[in-house]
């Protein structure tokens, strides 16, 4: 038991904090929830080993403000922001913030469970190096086309507009999308946007 | 349907019994019979062989049999009118054959030339209709007059005088007939005989009716010349408010009463044909009001629903401004349910397995599916169709569901919605779906100002008071952004003009329709630099002794 770290849970909607402890209670974790971001601050303190689970829309302070707050206080606990708004603009936001992960509400417990166990896990640097020498060699594998989708979608333009700017059909750019999705492995948007993040684009 | 193609070029759209042959001889024997009963019931004076019945309602019925059914049918026509002259007036084949083959061909030359005009229904429930038909059915009854004269008499032995006497006499009657009771069998075809209990006013309009009738026709003392006018009132009274067919019914009823009196009271020859005339007018008079009457109806009734479903659409696009809200809204139970569901499943799963532990989660879990179904039921609520009715509503909750509604929209954009209650707010005399629409549209309208602006203060405040006098209440909606800008201040009201790049600018326009409908009012404070913007609201107060009644 003693080898999980402490989760720290921010989110406005009771329900979802109770909820979501009552989750990772029952797998082990010791867990706490805040009502709001301006909780958590009282609470936390530099040094305090732990993963902060926060809603990224909150009345106050949003969960992207308390994560420059911390960092701020020189608090850098890893985030994994989830939200309800499956908004590409606000993954990115988050992802530039410098989050762990952001899943996208509802999650099952399965999805929760493997990211709470990768961020515990890239607390090693080691691990985060070698994670980007994967994704460097297979970015070198995509074609010059969707490399430039890529770099768009990650920049938070929706299949419309990089369709508009790259001057080819809707259907195409969904076609690289896939195509480079497959090739990147990466399994959600969001997971394209981090190594979009991670490789500078 | 054995329908000649020359003379009815369009099939009607009249319900069918069906095609089956048997349908089809039950159809013919039921109009055969049906113009015999007419035929007896309307015999009431033979001149040398010639009907000359002051109406003549199985014309109606022919003409209305060989429109509905196709012109290519006059054969059944034929045969009916020989059965009929053979069964009460006793005349031999050889006269009655010529006659009723020429009276079916004339008749049935006339429906399938009506239904060659262009734009003409069947239906004969359009003013121009019934005036384009009656004009066919007069050009039609005198030829066929004039061939049953010649066809059944000793024309010979006949002087002109007397010839023009009969001749007016049966084309008067048969017109009258038509013009009555052709839309009347053209209707029981179309819709069967459905009178609904008649309200206060249609009773009370055709208790008069018969009072006159009474009063012209019954009283011994009263000209039934000179007094025909009088019909005029209630015929035009319910025509002008109840329509083709009750006016239909009353203008047979007075029929009615003017056959009962040349019967029962013995009437000069002139004097009854002057009564036909007379009643051909009132009729005609009548009919062609009341279709009127009707067609501005259902021009009305098609306005409503239009208006119906374009504030539905206005609601429909309102939804959708606060969709996304409400898409987030909804993924909090949700995510709650998956959570708790997760978590009970892993506790069982331990051994020994923690039950009452995962019998909590799965209460908790139930709980929030119930905040979901909520959600839900308040959007359906929001967009479901429907016809406005005004009733008694609770303000107070009215403003929570819209606020409700709006919520998460708010949250998104941070804005803070503060309503100071004060006072228990009274009950509105409103339609409950399009006040809250109202509310709704005024409030995403704040919020997405306040997001555009993105000011330091974000709030919307709501405050209510009831008007001097005590019967409205106002409504103020103030929000703290930019507030209007002088260049869509004077049109925001007006349709398609928007401040936003992505509105449709229908959301105020319907408002301020939907607020006046109810009897309310809606506009905005005279914007002021540094101040958002205000809009205010106000709807009728249920009255006290209502409030107690309704109670």
């Amino acid at each position: 038991m003693t080898d999980k770290p402490d989760l720290w849970i921010v989110d406005d909607d009771q329900a979802v904090t109770q909820s979501l402890c009552a989750l990772l209670n029952s797998h082990g974790y010791r867990t706490q929830g805040f009502a709001s971001a301006r909780a958590f601050l009282d609470f936390i303190a530099p040094d305090r080993p732990g993963i902060l689970v926060s809603d990224i829309t909150m009345p106050g302070m949003s969960g992207i403000e308390l994560r420059h707050a911390l960092l701020e206080m020189g608090v850098d606990v890893p985030v994994v922001f989830i939200t309800g708004y499956a908004d590409l603009g606000l993954a990115i936001q988050a992802l530039r913030a410098g989050a762990a992960d952001f899943i996208e509400k509802p999650f099952t417990d399965a999805v929760l469970l493997a990211s709470l166990e990768r961020v515990a896990g890239q607390a090693a640097p080691a691990a985060d190096r070698s994670r980007l020498a994967g994704i460097r060699a297979r970015f070198e594998t995509l074609t010059e086309r969707e490399r430039e989708v890529m770099s768009l979608v990650a920049a938070g333009l929706s299949t419309k507009d990089v369709a508009q700017r790259l001057g080819i059909s809707p259907r195409t750019v969904d076609i690289h999308r896939a195509h480079l999705a497959e090739k990147m492995r990466a399994a959600s948007l969001a997971e394209l946007v981090r190594q979009a993040v991670l490789l500078g684009l | 349907m054995a329908e000649g193609p020359a003379l009815s070029p369009a099939p009607v759209s009249i319900p069918d019994l069906g095609t089956a042959p048997g349908r089809q001889i039950l159809r013919w024997a039921a109009f055969v019979l049906l113009f015999i009963a007419l035929d007896r019931l309307s015999f009431v004076d033979d001149l040398l062989g010639i009907s000359v019945t002051p109406w003549s309602p199985k014309t109606g019925l022919a003409v209305a049999f060989l429109l509905i059914r196709g012109a290519a049918q006059w054969p059944v026509v034929a045969l009916a009118s020989v059965l009929a002259d053979l069964l009460i007036r006793d005349m031999p084949l050889g006269a009655s054959i010529p006659s009723a083959v020429s009276y079916a061909l004339v008749f049935a030359l006339a429906a399938g030339a009506f239904r060659r005009i262009r734009g003409a229904s069947p239906q004969l429930e359009r003013p121009r209709d019934l005036a384009l038909f009656m004009v066919v059915a007069a050009l039609a009854v005198v030829p066929a007059t004039i061939f049953r004269i010649v066809f059944v008499t000793d024309q010979l032995h006949m002087e002109a005088g007397w010839f023009v006497q009969i001749l007016t006499r049966r084309v008067v009657g048969d017109l009258a007939g038509i013009a009555l009771f052709a839309p009347l069998f053209v209707r029981w075809a179309a819709h069967g005989w459905r009178i609904r209990r008649p309200s206060r006013e249609r009773a009370g309009q055709f208790a008069l009716a018969a009072v006159v009738n009474w009063v012209v026709f019954g009283l011994e003392s009263t000209d039934e010349l000179r007094f025909f006018y009088v019909l005029f009132p209630p015929v035009i009274w319910v025509a002008l408010r109840g329509g083709l067919f009750p006016t239909l019914l009353l203008l047979a009823m007075t029929q009615l009463c003017i056959i009962a009196a040349t019967t029962l009271r013995d009437l000069p020859e002139l004097t009854v044909t002057a009564l036909q005339l007379l009643m051909l007018t009132l009729a005609v008079t009548g009919i062609l009001m009341a279709a009127t009457a009707d067609m501005r109806q259902r021009a009305e009734r098609a306005l409503r629903d239009r208006w119906n479903e374009l504030s539905r659409l206005s609601r429909v696009h309102a939804t959708s401004e606060i969709a996304a809200g409400l898409a987030h809204e909804l993924k909090q139970p949700l995510a709650a349910i998956l959570n708790f569901l997760a978590a009970g499943r892993r506790l069982l799963d331990q051994s020994p397995p923690a039950a009452a532990e995962a019998a909590d989660n799965v209460r908790l879990a139930e709980a929030q599916v119930l905040r979901a179904d909520e959600i839900v039921r308040r959007i359906r609520d929001f967009v479901r169709k429907g016809e406005a009715r005004r009733q008694p509503v609770e303000l107070a909750r009215c403003i929570h569901e819209a606020q409700a509604l709006v919520q998460p929209l708010a949250e998104r954009h941070r804005v803070r919605i503060g309503f100071d209650e004060g006072a228990p707010l009274p009950r509105i005399l409103a339609d409950e779906i399009q006040t809250l629409q109202i509310l709704v549209n005024l409030m995403s309208n704040a919020i997405q100002a306040i997001a555009e602006a993105a000011p330091a203060v974000r709030r919307i405040d709501l405050a209510a008071r009831v008007l001097a006098g005590g019967r409205e209440i106002e409504l103020a909606v103030s929000d703290s952004g930019p507030g209007l800008s002088a260049a869509i201040v004077e049109q925001i009201f007006q349709p398609f003009v928007t401040g936003r790049p992505d509105g449709i600018g229908i959301g105020l326009s319907i408002s301020r329709a939907m607020a006046e409908a109810q009897g309310g009012a809606l506009w905005h404070d005279p914007p002021e630099p540094g101040k958002g913007a205000t809009f205010r609201l106000t709807l009728p107060i249920v009255p006290t002794g209502a409030h107690d009644r309704q109670a």
